[in-house]
């Protein structure tokens, strides 16, 4: 893909790079966007399991279960590295942002991007994403992936003989995490188009590998 | 039951699990004890204890002209049992049927009948012509009507069934209900294990009437989690479909192939699923309220599936992929046409 999109024939220039995912940001995001992509797949190998079997389904369950508790860990490297880092800041909306910052941000989606306006925020020290990433981070890492793992890590102490089996719970647990599993497959999906809508399509993706974000403004 | 089992198997593993698997294990010990101690009552006697308590026959006029103690000996179960008891005696003529002619009586299956168990203890109390002699000549042998006369409209209603089934509705076979329910085999539907209601297919199935030559586990591989339905539930879980119009426990004898047999999982472990109805055949209460209770208790993660909740999940998906796309596309359409400006 050469074609450039969004601000590619924008005026606004560009005062450089900017150095705001550090090795651990890269390194806890890759493994949960790995993790997460083969959670969704077994999983769906799980609850489709008499058409969906790429992996034979006990396989398909050991697999979710070792990729699930390795997830858990990994959330909890993001939950203190931001909170130790103070790094949260990056996270939480300032009140003018919410929520006219979020209408920008999503007036820019549905229209200026196709007009090949500017980026109504542009990234600096201080401002790592724009409004509406803001608030879909945070939903996805505060609420979304938390009870993946609470409703996964409760299922799975019941198959190991750690709590006891009870059907009626394990009914209840399975159906919220399937519908969790489903936002998350859709969030994923919409995440990773998303990152094309950078200064150019692939430099959201370099940024979360070299960490140098090329897009720095006031 | 998948997650119960590998409940199970992690518990076997603890302290507490091996406690309690050597307790059942003296349990069982204790009262196999019991059942075989001399006038143990309430156990079912095998049919060597129980010899010589047969009583003359009316229907067999040759027994009629023999010694009391030459008759008692003729009419023991045991008796009979030295040749037809023998695991070699086998198929010996094709009947009428179209089925071999088995004189195998497999002594265990038969010890733990109704037909014996119930007082019955007697071979000539249906074998009632011909088999005093050697060999038997001029045979007479009661059928199933013949004694449960009170059953009659049942079995009309099972013979219905019976009369739409493969068994019966193709020109190999035509079956009837001894084929395959061995009077030297029943049990009440409630006691019999899965393993002896499948006694009642695999005979056939995995042998004579096999004519794929797999295994029963290779020709069931299609499914996820074969094994685990093969050797815990009666074929006729998948091989029949219930009649609404029939409920209990004639709603399982229609028999279905291969090709008519389900094979998908919803068709059990969805809420409106037919295990509810095989449950309800197998002695729960067929009324609607109790279907409920029954529906939570079947439910296996995974396997348990609402088809409205799946079709909403993927509409969501695809909605999403779509999108994605549209969008992207648009951004390209747009950025082409401001390029060519
Ligand atoms: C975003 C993360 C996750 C996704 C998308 C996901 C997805 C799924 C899906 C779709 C199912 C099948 C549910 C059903 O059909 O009823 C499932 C089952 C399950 N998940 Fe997850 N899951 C995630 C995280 C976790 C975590 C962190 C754990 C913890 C170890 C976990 C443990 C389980 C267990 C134990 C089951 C039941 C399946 C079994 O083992 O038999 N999941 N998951
Ligand atoms: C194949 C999958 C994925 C790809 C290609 C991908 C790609 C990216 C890229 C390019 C960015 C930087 C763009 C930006 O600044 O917003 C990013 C950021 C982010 N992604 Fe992903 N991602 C994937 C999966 C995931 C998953 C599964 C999650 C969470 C469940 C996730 C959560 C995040 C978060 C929270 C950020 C902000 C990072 C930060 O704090 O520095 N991503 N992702």
């Amino acid at each position: 893909m050469t074609t450039t999109t969004g601000t590619a024939n924008a005026t606004h220039e560009h005062t450089g790079k900017v150095y705001l995912a550090t090795i651990v940001d890269r390194a806890w995001h890759w493994i949960h966007a790995l993790g997460i992509v083969l959670l969704v797949l077994t999983g769906m190998n799980i609850h489709f399991a008499d058409t969906f079997g790429v992996l034979s389904f006990e396989s398909a369950v050991e697999l979710h279960n070792i990729v699930g508790i390795v997830v858990s860990f990994d959330w909890g490297l993001w939950f203190f590295y931001n909170l130790f880092s103070l790094r949260f800041r990056f996270y939480l909306p300032s009140r003018d942002e919410l929520p006219p910052g979020l209408l920008k941000q999503a007036m820019y989606y549905g229209y200026g991007i196709f007009m090949g306006r500017e980026h109504p925020f542009h990234i600096n020290s201080r401002r790592k994403f724009n409004p509406l990433q803001k608030l879909s981070y945070l939903g996805v890492m505060f609420v979304l992936v938390p009870f993946q793992i609470v409703t996964g890590l409760f299922l799975y102490s019941m198959f190991t003989g750690y709590s006891v089996y009870d059907s009626n719970l394990s009914m209840l647990f399975s159906l919220v995490h399937y519908l969790g599993a489903i936002i998350a497959a859709c969030f994923v999906m919409a995440h990773v188009y998303l990152t094309t809508t950078g200064h150019q399509p692939l430099s959201l993706l370099q940024f979360m590998i070299t960490g140098w974000h090329d897009d720095e403004g006031p | 039951m998948i997650q119960q089992e590998r409940h199970l198997i992690m518990k076997r593993g603890t302290p507490f699990g091996i406690l309690s698997w050597a307790f059942l294990g003296l349990l069982g010990l204790g009262s196999a004890m019991a059942v075989a101690a001399p006038g143990a009552t309430g156990g079912a006697q095998a049919p060597g204890a129980s010899l010589q308590q047969g009583s003359p026959q009316q229907g067999s006029p040759e027994l009629e002209e023999r010694q009391p103690e030459q008759r008692r000996q003729l009419t023991g179960v045991d008796y009979c049992m030295a040749c037809h008891g023998y695991d070699g005696a086998g198929d010996t003529t094709i009947d009428d049927n179209g089925l071999a002619h088995n004189i195998y009586v497999d002594p265990e299956r038969f010890g733990s009948s109704v037909h014996y168990t119930d007082d019955l203890k007697d071979c000539l109390g249906c074998h009632v012509a011909g088999f005093t002699v050697f060999p038997h000549e001029n045979t007479s042998t009661k059928t199933c009507l013949n004694c449960h006369e009170d059953h009659f409209p049942e079995y009309e209603a099972i013979k219905l069934n019976l009369e739409k089934s493969v068994h019966n509705d193709n020109d190999k076979a035509h079956l009837d209900c001894s084929a395959c329910h061995s009077p030297h085999a029943v049990k009440r539907a409630t006691q019999a294990t899965p393993t002896e209601k499948n006694m009642a297919c695999i005979d056939c199935h995995e042998g004579r009437f096999n004519e794929s030559g797999e295994s029963l586990l290779e020709r069931h591989s299609w499914h996820p989690m074969a094994k685990i339905h093969l050797y815990n539930l009666p074929c006729i879980a998948c091989h029949s479909q219930p009649d609404e119009s029939q409920p209990g426990q004639h709603a399982f004898k229609h028999l279905i192939t291969r090709d008519g047999a389900s094979r998908d999982c919803n068709d059990c472990h969805e809420p409106s699923g037919k295990m509810p109805w095989y449950l309800a055949a197998m002695g729960a209460p067929p009324d609607p309220d109790s279907f409920k209770n029954i529906e939570s208790k079947t439910y296996l993660t995974g396997s348990s599936r609402n088809s409205l909740l799946d079709m909403a999940a993927l509409l969501l998906l695809a909605a999403t992929f779509l999108g994605c796309c549209g969008h992207g596309f648009l951004r390209y359409f747009f950025a082409r046409r401001r390029a060519a400006q």
